[in-house]
């Protein structure tokens, strides 16, 4: 058996894969995590599996590697030093996923521990999207860079396509990016020191004018706290709708209510400039492909990014589409691209990749 | 119900780093003279000049302008010792641009004590061109206390931007108390530059879907057009958004800049500061930041190479971006200086969107003199143009139509 682990703060999801038999795999949430302590039903897990297989690994996914983890790593004492490295990044998450680890490298020697981290795939991104338009020297003293985001994602739509081929990877979930993929490498990507930047999500602003937040500090005496907190959390479809819903409660909205609307049209209008600046890098078209945990609520979404795109030759097949196979071809025989949602989720994806890796 | 009142209109326009002016005889449109002060305050390797013709006499006169006040002054003294010369050369009033004039102004606007008190307020919504512009206009009415001066904004023209572009997803409660949307900017460069395209392909401007690509030494920014109507621009609520510029340093994650504050106890002043004036081309490049002079490295030095591929980068992103709002353009445009006067600009962005079947001829690209010049191949399906802007002529149209019929025009 296999556990996949996958921590946030406030909310930790674990997904057994049972080897011998795959259909009593199952998963569960823990919510309401405290971010200071080790919750005691995680660590049980170590002592009771799930339908009584031996656990084989337990794969941890990761949101931050810096530039030490460009690979999945096994979690050790060794590599709990490397890891705290990355303290001063993200203090409160790398500290709750340390202490998290922490836990398991003392309790469970013997079953193999293994991180998957979501920047490793962008350890490769071409320097000048790596880095920002900012003074050099203060980009080196402190550090900042693009480390890139849903990696593992991307990777996994990029495995899915031949090495020549220009593809746009575009994961829909709780944070929204567009990565554009060549070779199997990554050569932009929306979204990838802060979640801040890029694409809205349910209460993130996504891309906002700096002098308009600089405005608000100096002339309305904002502090850094309050502006980092209203951009962080009340903004996006929050700030626009009035309603801390999710993206995917919000769309049978979508079309009824002026405000939800105009929210999606915002949102959609954000995943298009990526799109934009992916074909711009890509300076083609071959493939698209849509993945997520949303990817089956914002259909909608997809069908009107992907209309907005067929002047390029792209020509949908009929709706409603297919939704009860892992993947769906959403473009018709003779459209010049092909476009193509991806339901596999997260876990799936790092069991396939420890498959892999194996 | 044209005025026959016969003015003659003397036009200034700031850039960051440029001061143009000319003296229109209106209604004709006839110019009596014009120049340009270059490389205002810039860390570049060249010196700082200011260019003045009278009719085909050209002074081309080396100087220090450390500041845009020094840069009017001494342009002032030059028009003062023509007008001795000449009685013909003369002005009845004066027409300034100003960039953003947030709520306050919706339309040209005549120079009072009030209305300069109002200005005042907003000079912070633009550190560089509004401070730049207020301290100039207010030099003049100092000076010049008889001539009326009339201010023509640069927002306008993208009033017609839709919600879904101009909103920014921030709470409601924030917009709505203090007006924070995109204003967009370099409005009157981008109508000038819808008008003269269509004029050129003999076609009403209410058919055409454009991207004007306004890209200066100072603010670059590119523009969405269709039928008549602006619908998006880079630039947002202040000139900093959008394309990496000269100084300024364009789309950037506002969380790193906040981590940044923190990290390195920035006060907000100093923020502002590094972003506008220490970012951009100038912040790789480091010894300047003019884009030419990253060409001229480019392939010696590194960083050089990466200045010139970031910021072309970033006007690609928005030509796309552009380019899937409208379901492609028939109309692409290049304009003010890096636009017009940089052509390996020009093919590294027009030669990525080939596979639209858009295509840029690179010998007339290369070849380009002066004036508009089609640069597209006669089979490409989008006209690409390049056309120097002439934002002065507009200001002087607007600044005539105010003053000869006053408000509500």
């Amino acid at each position: 058996m296999v556990i996949i682990i996958e921590p946030a703060l406030k909310e930790i999801k674990i997904t057994y894969f049972n080897n011998k038999n795959p259909l009593s795999s199952g998963n569960l949430i823990l919510t309401g995590v405290e971010e200071s302590e080790v919750p005691n039903e995680l660590l049980k897990i170590l002592e009771h599996p799930d339908g009584k297989e031996r656990i084989d690994a337990i794969c941890f996914k990761i949101a931050f590697g810096g530039d030490i983890f460009s690979s999945p790593a096994k979690i050790d004492k060794e590599f709990l030093k490397k890891f705290l490295q990355l303290i001063d990044f993200s203090p409160l998450y790398i500290s709750f996923i340390l202490r998290l680890l922490k836990a398991f490298v003392q309790s469970s020697k013997k079953i193999p521990l293994i991180a998957f981290f979501d920047t490793s795939f962008f350890n490769c991104l071409p320097k000048t999207k790596k880095y920002y338009s900012l003074p050099w020297d203060i980009q080196k003293k402190n550090n900042i860079k693009k480390y890139g985001f849903h990696g593992l994602y991307h990777k996994a739509n990029s495995d899915l396509v031949k090495k020549q081929v220009k593809l746009i990877s575009i994961i829909l979930d709780k944070q929204s990016t567009v990565c554009a993929i060549k070779n199997n490498k990554p050569y932009s990507i929306s979204l990838g020191r802060t979640p801040l930047e890029g694409i809205m999500s349910q209460t993130s602003c996504g891309d906002v004018d700096l002098g308009m937040i600089l405005f608000l500090m100096k002339n309305h005496g904002f502090s850094l706290y309050q502006i980092d907190q209203i951009l962080k959390n009340e903004s996006g479809f929050l700030g626009i709708t009035g309603y801390n819903l999710s993206v995917a409660e919000l769309t049978p909205l979508y079309g009824k209510d002026k405000k939800i609307t105009l929210a999606f049209k915002i949102y959609e209008s954000q995943i298009l400039k990526y799109i934009g600046e992916a074909l711009s890098i890509l300076e083609g078209i071959d493939e698209i492909i849509f993945s997520g945990s949303y990817t089956k609520d914002l259909t909608q979404i997809i069908y009107n990014l992907v209309k907005q795109m067929s002047f390029m030759g792209i020509t949908l097949s009929e709706t409603p589409w297919d939704t009860k196979e892992t993947k769906t071809i959403i473009t018709a025989k003779d459209s010049k691209v092909k476009v193509t949602i991806n339901r596999t989720n997260l876990s799936q994806i790092i069991f396939n990749e420890l498959k892999r890796t194996v | 119900m044209i005025s026959k009142k016969n003015i003659n209109i003397l036009v200034f326009n700031c850039g960051s780093s440029s001061l143009k002016y000319k003296i229109f005889n209106m209604p004709s449109q006839e110019i009596l003279l014009y120049g340009e002060a270059e490389r205002i305050g810039t860390h570049g390797q060249k010196s700082s000049m200011i260019n003045h013709y009278i009719g085909k006499k050209k002074e081309r006169i080396k100087t220090i302008l450390s500041d845009h006040n020094e840069a009017f002054k001494k342009v002032m003294v030059l028009i003062k010792r023509d007008g001795k010369l000449n009685k013909a050369i003369n002005f009845d009033i004066f027409a300034h641009r100003y960039v953003h004039p947030g709520n306050s102004f919706r339309s040209t606007t005549l120079v009072t004590k009030p209305v300069l008190k109002k200005l005042r307020k907003t000079l912070d919504l633009a550190p560089i061109h509004n401070g730049i512009s207020y301290k100039m206009i207010a030099l003049c009415s100092e000076k010049f206390k008889k001539k009326p001066q009339l201010i023509v904004f640069d927002s306008t023209f993208h009033s017609t931007i839709p919600q879904e572009f101009s909103t920014y997803a921030i709470p409601e409660k924030l917009r709505k108390k203090y007006n924070l949307k995109k204003i967009g900017f370099h409005g009157i460069s981008h109508k000038y530059i819808m008008q003269e395209a269509c004029r050129f392909v003999e076609k009403p401007v209410n058919t055409q879907k454009i991207i004007s690509c306004h890209l200066g030494t100072g603010g670059s920014s590119v523009c969405a057009i269709d039928k008549g109507k602006s619908i998006n621009n880079s630039m947002g609520f202040t000139p900093l958004e959008g394309l990496m510029m000269n100084t300024r340093c364009g789309d950037l994650d506002p969380g790193t800049v906040f981590y940044l504050m923190s990290k390195e106890n920035l006060s907000i002043q100093e923020t502002e500061e590094i972003l506008n004036y220490k970012s951009g081309i100038l912040g790789i490049l480091k010894f300047s930041s003019d884009l030419r002079d990253a060409i001229e490295m480019i392939n010696k030095d590194q960083k050089a190479k990466m200045a010139f591929d970031m910021y072309s980068q970033r006007v690609k992103k928005y030509v796309f971006f552009y380019s899937l709002l409208l379901q492609k353009p028939d109309i692409i445009v290049f304009t003010d200086s890096l636009g017009v006067l940089v052509p390996l600009l020009r093919e590294k962005i027009c030669s990525s969107l080939k596979f639209m079947d858009i295509e840029i001829d690179k010998v007339k690209n290369n070849n380009y003199n002066k004036g508009t010049v089609e640069i597209s191949t006669p089979s490409s399906q989008t006209k690409i143009f390049i056309l120097p802007t002439d934002e002065e002529v507009m200001i002087a149209r607007e600044a005539y139509k105010e003053y000869t019929h006053g408000n509500n025009n």
